[in-house]
């Protein structure tokens, strides 16, 4: 098995980018994690949102990597990097999911129904959120929790869309669906999350009156 | 007057602009009237505000650390 990889075309890259890709065309391998690090954490978030286990997509963040190293020369657009990377993590993370699960002929892409419409039920306004309070593991839990919860196929499609900003064609790309699919998708997974998770962020007349009480 | 479902079904690619002209001015006419649908789309820009924030969703500590081994070690070989 070769590690070496062949030259990508570097058409448009930045000259940051040029200079890694020569430095790795002229064999040091180690510059390749300089090319993939700002891409680093979104392999190991998208592999986690399909497995749901840290070590496992830890593990499969690290086989991306060494997976991309290898066809390096399949990259046919230094530009499309993030999606290509992502791409790779996700193939890896579902082919692991099949190995964790021993059901080889399980569709992955229909493992729910994706019909149903879903209706705001939870109507109370949320209030401006500082970042102080996103600083917060507690609100940190609930965002990450939330996530979970989601049907994995909307879990995927949103954590690239909207976490990973991927266009909807990359994200369809990447997850091998439609267009269209990734559109609807999205658009449930916004909806479901906004209503999961309204408890948290609506607005707490509650404790503003109990603040009010206090001081006086 | 297009109804709450209707827009309901059509927030998402309102906020993403991808709505024609015409349904997108029919949307808001309709969310001047309807506190409900308002709210609704205020929640939702702000949930994509919280989580379009890469940092909210944490990576295991010494994770970057472990991959950069793990590379190096396999590309040794």
């Amino acid at each position: 098995m070769t590690t070496d990889p062949q030259p990508v075309a570097a058409s448009g890259a930045s000259p940051e980018t040029e200079r890694l890709l020569a430095r790795i065309r002229a064999g040091e391998k180690g510059c390749f994690l300089e090319l993939i690090q700002p891409y680093a954490r979104s392999i190991y978030l998208v592999a986690n949102s399909i497995l749901k286990n840290r070590e496992d997509a830890e593990e499969v963040a690290q086989e991306t990597v060494f997976r991309a190293f290898q066809r390096l020369d399949q990259l046919r657009d230094i530009g499309s990097l993030k999606s290509w990377l992502l791409q790779i993590a996700v193939n890896e993370a579902r082919q692991r999911l099949r190995h964790r699960q021993r059901h080889p002929c399980v569709s992955l892409d229909e493992e729910f129904g994706d019909e149903a419409q879903v209706m705001p039920r939870q109507l109370a306004d949320w209030r401006e959120i500082p970042s102080v309070t996103l600083e917060r593991k507690e609100t940190r839990e609930h965002l990450r929790r939330a996530l979970e919860r989601l049907p994995p196929h909307y879990r995927q499609v949103f954590l690239l869309r909207d976490v990973q900003h991927l266009a909807e064609k990359e994200a369809a790309q990447v997850l091998g669906v439609s267009a269209s699919t990734v559109k609807m998708r999205l658009h449930r997974a916004r909806l479901q999350l906004r209503e999961d998770l309204a408890p948290v962020f609506r607005k707490r007349w509650k404790d503003r009156l109990s603040a009010l009480w206090s001081k006086s | 007057m297009i109804s709450c479902e209707h827009v309901i079904h059509e927030l998402s690619s309102y906020i993403d602009g991808d709505s024609d002209p015409e349904l997108r001015q029919a949307i808001e006419r309709h969310l001047r009237g309807c506190r409900r649908c308002s709210v609704v789309l205020d929640s939702t820009r702000k949930l994509l505000l919280i989580y379009g924030d890469e940092d909210v969703l944490e990576v295991p500590a010494g994770y970057f650390e472990r991959l950069r081994t793990s590379f190096l070690a396999r590309v040794s070989r």
